[in-house]
């Protein structure tokens, strides 16, 4: 069965499909934002013309996600197209516990949201089962450098986390770790951290002249000192509101992740953004799919649905990430696609490092995080 | 009684002895494989000072909030009490349905209003009473912390001290007062020794839950006011050691069984 | 409604009635706030309102909420008024091994039992969704309506049962008739307690509810990523009518049945009115 190669056009309703299809998808847009069950749905469409000539899906893809991150109206106009297919949303309820909630229940969940760390703990666990990438022919579109950084499922979105911070309350200028760590004092009670631990502890080695991934017990012990040093003078450490902190002055210099800052900028354009010269911290994260699940063509489906340029760009539109298709540019936002804060440039991907599996370290790495955050 | 039996003993009893046993456990944590080896290095860990200090804090911020409930819940709970009883009904209503708006959006609005140029901020500011940066920096502190866990009680401690102060004969009070006694009198007297079971009930149903409270001082404490709720979840939600988690949580619970039974002929029988 | 006789409480009970519907205050601004940040007051709009009513999880999450609080609160009842009975005619050791199980079901963090819980589904192969919430939900819930119902019931004057029973009452009755009334006060109490932990609760559900649909406390949990959007305070809002709505219904259609009933009830129950 070859997948359908999705146009371009998002709305679906491109010259060549009849209207038998138009129907279904008016209809499937209506049914959709009722309340049946799959079994009700599938039963309601029965009666409507089959699709083509493959085997139409079936069946409920289970997917663990946060809420909200998904492109608006995406899973709708999915599902309108594969009658007889639900994509369910679960609560992603954290990495380490979305974790364990498949490990237990391998059979509930087809696929599940994790960045390039999880996944490959996901991995190590036996718990990512392999894709049939013939199926996903739209993967040519997301560029090389992330297909290659997050080879087991289809990356979502990036980020990278730098400094954040109000050039009218901070008189002095940032431009690195140093000088937050040298401004903290003056500017007690006024910065917000990152409540993330390989964010955190990563931007602290970076400081120290280290890889943001160490797995040296000398070198993490040195990033823990650093982290403790500044913590008396943090706010809080969060990872809810920081935009909103910085936006409505009430936190004066935060960690950020890029499209937060953007987003601040937008309401307040006194926000400047940092990439700090020591270094910096990005993440790559996706959806990928679970061993064993029963769904895998549907999930596969999905995927490739989501990866055509124009559904991307809705996608990226409504969660205000920093994207990895170039292809998805020309219909997103441009104040994400032009947004230099967004983008990487040569200058700011040599500084840059991605965060890693810390493998047989991150015991080390979870007991650092949890005296840093006791202390 | 026998189904209630048969009740807590398969879903309480059951699992806390699995708790005990994963407590002498050890796990991998890259495998996530437990190996049941009977051994006391989690409760060793216990004694480190990085977790005894949250246990203070904890028991602390406890009993703070526990007082802090009582003494405001008191009042409302006895002037509801003395109402007749379509306004009782109506007071009830008006305490409880704020609670019916889901409690994280809730705590939210508290960081809202609690948080520097947030309503409370402004005020004090406009009257001068401010910190660094002029601002009142309540916000993320072990303060904020009580505040939220007495929003979040109140109506835990008001519901059972009322119950027991809607009993109380208003003939009775009467009876009293026809005796001679003033009203102090027979507030002290008569009122407040009637209300004491419902007071131990809602001061236990405060008292000991805020004790392993998560979301009030993950939300509020900024990540800096940890209780042992948050230790405890850490370790089984983000760290993935379960072992060690659960035996905080069977200190936790040696500890309180230990204080309950010091009082154990008191609480609830009958006056 | 007599205020002045208890002006101190009076003032009091205001006082924390404004600061319980403050945030509400707080949530309903929000709920219509153009920016997405909530830094600043940006304009009016209701379009967060209609994107929560269109999110399916937040709809079915509701729904999921509901029916489990519900249940577990029938639930507790029963088992509260049951063991309450009980417990006024065991032997003083039985009352106390039940007391302790009471208690240690109170104190036992919920994290942990929501761990344990899931744990033992897993070994016994009993499959995790909302009867598996449910259970969780009670085994506490069941402790808080206990105590509550215990203290009203030891505060009940035996005399007026036994009385009954002399006039010829079967248990039955004498349990309808007087008991049932002089408990209400604390069973309505129980179970809107019950009720409200059950609606309100995090951890447990997180845990139980497997890849069934997750309760409303889960998915606001888990779309508080990075910011408290104005969407996340729409719900709040529309939870919040829906629930009193409900409320308000039971209300009426009880009070409609409880008017019939009133007319019969005997004179040797001491009923308050």
């Amino acid at each position: 069965m070859s997948s359908p190669s999705y146009p371009d056009d998002p709305s679906f309703d491109a010259g060549e499909e009849s209207l038998s299809r138009r129907d279904l998808v008016a209809r499937g847009a209506r049914l959709g934002l009722a309340l049946p069950a799959a079994a009700g749905l599938a039963g309601a469409i029965g009666a409507a013309p089959a699709l083509a000539k493959k085997k139409p899906l079936k069946g409920t893809a289970v997917l663990i996600n946060y809420g909200g991150w998904m492109g608006k109206g995406e899973v709708e106009k999915f599902e309108a197209l594969h009658p007889g297919v639900k994509i369910k949303q679960v609560p992603s309820t954290g990495g380490l516990a979305n974790l364990q909630r498949i490990r237990a229940n391998p059979g509930a969940y087809d696929f599940w949201f994790a960045d390039a760390p999880q996944a490959a703990r996901a991995q190590l666990a036996g718990v990512v089962a392999k894709l049939d990438w013939s199926k996903i022919p739209n993967a040519k579109y997301i560029d090389k450098p992330f297909r290659r950084s997050y080879p087991w499922g289809i990356p979502t979105d990036i980020g990278k986390t730098g400094i954040a911070y109000r050039k009218d309350i901070v008189k002095e200028e940032i431009t690195s770790w140093a000088d937050l760590w040298d401004l903290a004092p003056k500017y007690k009670g006024q910065i917000i951290f990152y409540d993330i631990a390989s964010t955190m502890i990563g931007s602290a080695l970076k400081f120290l002249g280290y890889s943001g991934n160490s797995r040296d017990p000398e070198e993490l012990k040195q990033a823990r000192r650093k982290l403790i040093q500044i913590k008396p003078y943090l706010q809080t450490i969060t990872n809810t509101g920081v935009g909103k902190a910085l936006a409505n002055g009430s936190a004066a210099i935060a960690t950020a992740y890029d499209g937060e800052v953007v987003l601040a900028k937008q309401k307040n354009p006194n926000v400047a953004w940092v990439v700090p010269s020591e270094g910096i911290m990005a993440y790559i994260e996706g959806w990928i799919p679970v061993k064993g699940s029963d769904h895998l063509d549907i999930v596969q489906e999905f995927l490739n649905y989501h990866c055509a340029p124009k559904v991307y760009a809705n996608f990226v539109n409504t969660v205000y990430a920093a994207y990895c298709e170039s292809a998805a540019s020309r219909y997103i936002k441009p104040e994400i696609s032009k947004s230099s804060i967004i983008g990487f440039n040569q200058k700011v991907l040599k500084k840059t490092e991605w965060e890693q599996f810390k493998g047989k370290a991150t015991p080390l790495w979870d007991r650092i995080w949890d005296e840093f955050k006791s202390a | 009684m026998l189904p209630n039996a048969a009740w807590v003993g398969l879903f309480f009893l059951a699992p806390l002895t699995l708790v005990v046993v994963y407590s002498l456990g050890q796990v991998d944590l890259l495998t996530f494989d437990i190996r049941f080896g009977w051994t006391l290095s989690n409760y060793r860990r216990i004694f480190d000072s990085l977790y005894l200090h949250t246990f203070v804090r904890s028991i602390v911020l406890s009993l703070g909030a526990t007082l802090a409930c009582l003494l405001v819940g008191f009042p409302v709970a006895y002037f509801i009490s003395r109402q007749p009883p379509r306004w009782q009904r109506v007071l009830l209503v008006f305490v409880i349905v704020p609670f019916w708006a889901s409690f994280i959006v809730r705590i939210y609005a508290v960081v809202n209003l609690l948080g520097n140029n947030g309503p409370i901020d402004r005020i004090t500011g406009s009257l001068g009473v401010s910190g660094a940066g002029g601002h009142l920096n309540f916000l993320y502190s072990p303060g904020a912390v009580a505040v939220g866990l007495v929003y979040s009680y109140v109506p835990t401690m008001v519901l059972p001290i009322y119950v027991a102060l809607e009993r109380i004969e208003p003939s009775l009070l009467d009876a009293a007062a026809d005796l001679g006694a003033s009203a102090r009198r027979v507030f002290w007297r008569v009122t407040l020794p009637l209300s004491r079971p419902g007071v131990i009930v809602g001061c236990i149903i405060v008292g000991i839950p805020a004790l392993g409270e998560y979301v009030v001082p993950s939300i509020l404490g900024g990540g800096k006011t940890l209780m042992l709720g948050n230790v405890i979840s850490d370790q089984f939600l983000t760290v993935g050691d379960t072992p060690f988690g659960s035996a905080i949580a069977v200190t936790l619970m040696a500890a309180m069984s230990l204080l309950l039974l010091a009082r154990r002929t008191r609480p609830l029988e009958a006056s | 409604m007599i205020v002045r006789r208890h002006l101190l409480t009076a003032c009091i009970s205001l006082i924390v009635l404004v600061c319980l519907w403050a945030p509400l205050v707080v949530v309903a601004i929000n709920s219509v706030n153009k920016d997405i940040l909530l830094a600043s007051w940006e304009g009016f709009t209701f379009h967060w309102f209609t994107d929560a009513f269109h999110d399916e999880p937040v709809r079915s999450g509701l729904r999921s909420t509901m029916t489990i609080a519900a249940l577990s609160s029938l639930l507790s009842l029963a088992l509260a008024v049951s063991s309450a009975l009980w417990w006024r005619k065991a032997s003083p050791r039985a009352r106390h091994v039940f007391d302790l199980f009471t208690y240690l079901r109170l104190i036992l963090p919920e994290v942990v039992f929501a761990l344990a819980l899931f744990l033992l589904f897993r070994k016994i192969d009993f499959p995790l969704g909302t009867l598996a919430v449910v259970i969780g939900h009670t085994v506490w819930n069941s402790a808080y309506a206990t105590l509550i119902i215990q203290a009203r019931l030891a505060a009940l004057d035996p005399a007026l049962e036994d009385a009954a029973a002399d006039l010829g009452a079967t248990p039955w009755r004498v349990f309808r008739r007087v008991t049932v009334p002089g408990l209400l006060p604390a069973v309505v109490a129980a179970g809107l307690l019950a009720f409200t932990f059950s609606f309100d609760d995090v951890v447990t559900s997180l845990f139980l509810s497997g890849s069934a649909t997750a309760p409303l406390p889960v998915v606001l949990l888990g779309k508080i990523r990075f910011r408290v959007d104005p969407e996340i305070n729409a719900i709040g809002m529309m939870v919040m009518g829906f629930t009193i709505v409900t409320f308000a219904l039971a209300y009426l259609v009880l009070s409609r049945l409880g008017r019939r009933q009133r007319g019969t009830i005997g004179i040797a129950a001491g009923v308050r009115e």
